[in-house]
């Protein structure tokens, strides 16, 4: 049986699709955003958390720990032996661990949990990471089981895997929210460090199957917030006959969870300015296309 | 009734919109009523004092009602420039008339400063005079002493029950040693109907029809010739105001001023004596009723009811021969909305602390269904809606009543009500009150058609005779004492003798233990409120308000004496949630896991979790029952099927206890749970120790069935699958459910419809009531620091909505502490 390892399940989501959602986080990422703002979710393995401003300095976590004289906090990053007893020892929440193994039973039974929330609002259950395509076996079946529970199902995907793997992802998905990093491939190399060639490919296939798509960026400014990449997005829109572009603006929340993860490589970049954000909001809907920000 | 629009009038809607302002008229009385100090007036307590001299000797009923008579005739009235509702609680906007024959030592100590002034409160503050001060001090306090409804209250109660309640503070019902109880819906909808001289011919006919060679029937002779006094008095009250209307009319300049103070002259020459013909003639009729009711006692939530149902025949009227336009009518109701924010009671320095925001309750219902089962909003529903979302105040307790037919578009528009931060409109489910009502012996009309009295609590209109306020039972006290053998620690009042917790082989044997403490309080609550409620019959009887509830005319009875069609008394749990926390984290950490022992957990809990000598140290066992043990909030089982335990527990038990007026006549005649706590839940905490949820001493306890503040981590949809679990319906008493939202998440249409549908989702899960929070945390921090510039800033506390800047600084604290929803 085939399990998922999911790194969080956020109830009451309002902006990864319609209505009131569930969304799923699973854990691992082929690529490797500049911007990531789940930096815990790019690994497959089980990774540490660590808050400082909830530790208590009481050190349970050391005497626990099977290496000779405990591990360094903060910095240490990944445990050798993936162990999870400090996360266990600790009683004060500072340590959080990144993943936990799920099988599609045990996923079924928390996304169940708010069905009346889902039916109330048309919303449901959102597959988000990392990348939910690392995971595609699972969330075929994961997807399979909500299609049976009556349960609408929406994936956020960067859209970079085999075809195969993305075609058996979604195939029971009835949402798909298709982020665009950037249209042009070196730049896209630059910042995710992979090519756009396979993602592009990807969109214009799921875009031939009729399945529903809704177009992702996460704008960051300087970057890809300029009139003509929007104008190019709004051209790789309807080329692909899709009817809607969503906004979303960075943002630096990611920042304690790379600096809790040990990761020292944490880059800030802006905002595009909100009369930006309007003018391109602007833009798109006179192309004829809905466009929102946030989702 | 009238018949019902189903779909809302476009002029309505555009009332409604954003862009539309309150006339010029409604702006100048609002400002008025914030520059307005709240102060402590004299004259209700000089007439009252009077009268009572005058009428040694004679039965109190009469007393009482020779002495609401005098009031009425000689309180100073005034109207203000501008209004278009006449009347009021005291002889000044905003003041607060003294009620002696209740209690008057609190009131000697803190005009002496004792143990804080008046206009020295941290929260609800009061200008007093030195004249005021003078002659209550000299002249009347003196009078009263050994006179009052406390010193009765002292004399009959048991020793035992006075230990448990007001030292071991297992309840507390101090508040009600001291004042009135209130908590009804009078029969407006009569009055309107027959005016007070329906009232009058109806006790007429019964005097003359008494037999009275029967004792019985000899009995009730004084109360009918009382009630006719207070309903005269009541007429001339209005009368007063007519004549004064007319003198300030023959000197008024402005022709259209002119016009309107002739024009009240003739609604109150009118109007309560004879039935309301008009829109306006109902308004006043109503004002003039709540108004003599609360002058006869200062007992608060002397609600309206369903104000859109029975007042939408004499709206549709106006409207339809053109008498008043949509615009009217919302001026009328914002006047309305202003008079009873103008109301206020004195309470005691202690009990700010648990009533915070000088609320009066004033409850008025809109929505619901109607009698067949058709959607019951009208126009007149949303323009109700529409001034409370125009004014901004905090009177009255707006509350809709929800139920499975209602329309997204109504409750549309209350989502973008609760979106401003009012906290209102509260909303409530017909689908688990009107079955809670059944259950304990409602008529399914009189269910059908309840309205909501003071924070929460459901009941007929005009039918029932109180009373829902009660003592507050403390269950995490009740649990304290229980881990502690049955001996309160604070004080060393040993209650019971019982196991304490390190004797406790089980899980089972502390809630056999802590059961044994519920059962232990439980009675001497009973005990408690019945013995207020005895010396309620004797001292303080209630002619006005008796002739206004169903049943004790008939009866020839007074309410106290068993005169209501339907009674009960209540009782508003504190801290219910957070008891179950502190059960479930004794149950995960000692009995399931053995993470800790019965000694550590216990030594912990005596130290305050601050002895760091043992090993894990007192603050580690903290970390371990906050973070180790589920909490109520979080759809976590363990937590919430002890909160379910409790409740079951504790409202079965509770509601085979008999009040006074059990066998009298009334339906009913027993206790009902409720989780009103008002703001109780902050001085409950201040006696209660450190407690196994990670609690420390002192510190508040949950408000509610709401989670403890800070402790639902998951969402307001798991929070909402947590309280699915409680059994709702055996709370008739009234479900009291806090969430807090960050506006970010309702911010464009989307935010409204998914509101709407986190209300519907509630409501699925069978939750009772809901009311939201919706201010930004820096906005309250900041208002905190620089209240002058947050006048008007509104939160919800528990059950109604206060001004954030009266209120005291451990309630503002505890408000900014619960947890905020805002989602990625």
């Amino acid at each position: 049986m085939t399990r998922g390892v999911i790194f969080d399940i956020q109830k009451f989501s309002l902006n990864d699709g319609s209505g009131i959602r569930t969304t799923v986080f699973l854990k691992g990422c082929p690529l490797r955003c500049a911007w990531c703002s789940n930096p815990e979710s790019q690994e497959t393995g089980l990774q540490r958390i660590y808050w400082k401003k909830k530790c208590i300095g009481c050190g349970r976590c050391v005497r626990v720990c099977p290496k000779e004289k405990g591990c360094q906090l903060p910095g240490y990053i990944v445990c050798e032996n993936q162990c999870d007893l400090c996360i266990h020892a600790c009683p004060a929440g500072a340590l959080q661990g990144t993943a936990k193994l799920y099988s599609v039973g045990e996923l079924a039974e928390a996304i169940k949990q708010d069905v009346r929330a889902y039916y109330r609002s048309g919303g449901g259950v959102t597959f988000s990471g990392g990348e939910s395509l690392f995971q595609w076996q699972f969330v075929r079946e994961a997807a399979r089981c909500f299609n049976s529970m009556l349960i609408h199902s929406a994936i956020e995907t960067c859209g970079f895997a085999p075809w195969e793997q993305m075609w058996n992802a979604v195939e029971f998905i009835d949402l798909i929210l298709f982020d665009i990093k950037h249209l042009d491939s070196a730049i896209h190399q630059k910042y995710t460090g992979a090519p756009n060639e396979l993602i592009l490919e990807n969109l214009k296939k799921l875009a031939e199957t009729g399945k529903e798509i809704i177009i992702r960026i996460p704008l960051i400014q300087g970057i890809n917030d300029g009139e003509d990449h929007t104008d190019r997005l709004i051209w790789l829109a309807r080329e692909n006959n899709i009817k809607e572009i969503h906004l979303l603006p960075y943002h630096a929340w990611g920042k304690p969870k790379h600096e809790g993860l040990g990761y020292d490589n944490f880059h800030k970049f802006e905002r595009p300015a909100d009369e930006k954000l309007n003018f391109l909001i602007k833009k798109i809907s006179r192309s004829g296309l809905q466009s929102v920000i946030g989702g | 009734m009238g018949a019902q629009l189903t779909l809302i009038s476009n002029e309505v809607l555009e009332l409604l919109d954003d862009s539309i302002n309150v006339r010029p008229r409604i702006q100048k009385l609002r400002k008025e009523f914030f520059n307005k100090a709240p102060s402590v007036c004299v004259q209700r307590a000089r007439l009252y004092t009077k009268s009572h001299q005058e009428t040694e000797g004679k039965p109190m009923i009469l007393r009482r009602a020779l002495a609401l008579e005098k009031i009425l005739n000689e309180i100073d009235i005034y109207i203000l420039d501008g209004e278009l509702l006449v009347g009021s609680l005291s002889e000044t906007p905003r003041g607060a008339s003294v009620f002696p024959e209740f209690a008057v030592n609190w009131l000697r100590e803190e005009l002496k400063g004792n143990p804080v002034a008046f206009p020295d409160r941290g929260g609800d503050p009061y200008a007093v005079s030195e004249e005021v001060k003078k002659e209550l001090l000299e002249d009347i306090i003196p009078y009263w002493y050994g006179k009052t409804h406390e010193d009765r209250v002292k004399s009959l109660m048991p020793e035992e029950s006075w230990r448990a309640g007001m030292e071991v503070k297992g309840f507390d019902d101090s508040w009600l040693v001291i004042s009135g109880d209130g908590h009804t819906i009078p029969d407006y909808i009569k009055v309107l109907k027959v005016g007070m001289a329906g009232i009058i011919r109806e006790a007429e006919d019964h005097l003359k029809n008494l037999d009275l060679a029967e004792p019985d029937e000899l009995a009730k002779e004084p109360f009918y010739r009382a009630v006719i006094i207070t309903a005269k008095a009541l007429i001339s009250y209005a009368k007063r105001l007519s004549s004064l209307a007319a003198e300030k009319a023959g000197t008024e300049t402005d022709p259209v001023r002119k016009k309107e103070l002739l024009e009240i002259s003739r609604v109150c020459a009118k109007v309560p004596e004879h039935p309301a013909e008009n829109f306006k003639e109902a308004v006043q009729s109503l004002l003039f009723l709540n108004i003599g009711i609360q002058m006869e006692n200062n007992g608060h939530s002397i609600s309206f009811g369903r104000v859109d149902q029975y007042l939408y025949s004499y709206y549709a009227q106006a409207l339809a021969d053109g008498s008043l336009s949509n615009e009217d009518v919302l001026e009328l109701l914002n006047c309305f909305w202003i008079k009873l924010n103008s109301f206020s009671k004195l309470r005691d320095f202690d009990n700010t602390k648990f009533f915070v925001g000088n609320p009066l309750f004033q409850n008025l219902t809109i929505g619901g269904q109607t009698l067949d089962g058709r959607d019951a909003v009208n126009d007149l529903s949303y323009l109700c809606l529409c001034s409370t979302k125009k004014l901004k105040m905090v009177q009255p307790s707006l509350v809709v009543r929800y139920f499975n037919g209602i329309s997204n578009q109504f409750l549309g528009e209350c989502a973008k009500v609760i979106r401003t931060g009012l906290g209102m409109p509260a909303i409530f489910s017909d689908e688990v009150i009107i079955p809670s009502m059944l259950n304990i012996g409602y008529s399914m009309d009189d269910a059908v058609d309840y309205g909501i009295v003071g924070c929460v609590e459901p009941a007929p209109q005009g039918k029932i005779g109180g009373r829902y306020g009660a003592a507050f039972p403390s269950p995490v006290k009740m649990l304290e004492i229980a881990l502690n053998g049955g001996l309160d620690p604070r004080t060393g009042i040993r209650c019971t003798n019982g196991k304490k917790l390190v004797e406790c082989e089980s899980f089972d044997d502390v809630m056999e233990q802590f059961k044994g403490q519920m059962d232990y309080f439980l009675k001497q609550h009973v005990i408690f409120d019945n013995v207020i409620d005895i010396s309620y019959r004797d001292m303080t009887p209630n002619p006005l308000l008796s002739s206004v509830i169903e049943g004790c005319l008939d009866r020839g009875k007074e309410i106290k004496e068993g005169g209501a069609k339907y009674d009960f008394t209540g009782g508003q749990i504190v801290g219910l949630t957070c008891a179950a926390n502190a059960l479930c984290a004794l149950k995960t950490l000692i009995y399931d896991s053995g993470k800790l022992t019965k000694e550590q957990f216990a030594h912990a809990l005596a130290t305050n979790y601050e002895d760091n000598s043992t090993d894990p140290k007192g603050e580690e066992i903290r970390q371990m029952a906050l973070n180790w043990a589920p909490k109520f909030g979080n759809n976590d089982d363990p937590a919430d099927s002890l909160a379910s335990e409790i409740t079951r527990y504790w409202a079965t038990e509770k509601m085979k206890q008999k009040n006074t007026r059990y066998g009298k006549g009334p339906i009913g005649g027993r206790f009902i749970p409720s989780t009103a706590t008002v703001s109780a839940n902050v001085p409950s905490g201040y006696v209660i120790g450190a407690t196994p949820d990670g609690r420390k001493s002192g510190d508040p306890v949950s408000e509610g069935i709401s989670a403890y503040r800070g402790s639902d981590k998951q969402g307001p949809t798991a929070l909402i699958n947590s309280l699915g679990k409680i059994p709702n319906t055996l709370m008739p008493g009234g479900q009291l459910l806090n969430v807090k939202l960050n506006p970010s998440t309702l911010e464009g249409d989307k935010g409204i419809q998914n509101l709407v549908a986190l209300i519907r989702t509630l409501f699925d899960a069978k939750g009772m009531h809901v009311q939201f929070n919706v201010v930004d945390k820096k906005i309250l921090e900041d208002a905190r620091s620089h209240g002058e510039n947050y006048q008007d800033l509104i939160v919800r506390v528990a059950g109604y909505s206060a001004f954030f800047v009266t209120l005291d600084k451990d309630v503002q604290e505890d408000i900014m502490m619960r947890t905020e929803h805002s989602f990625a």
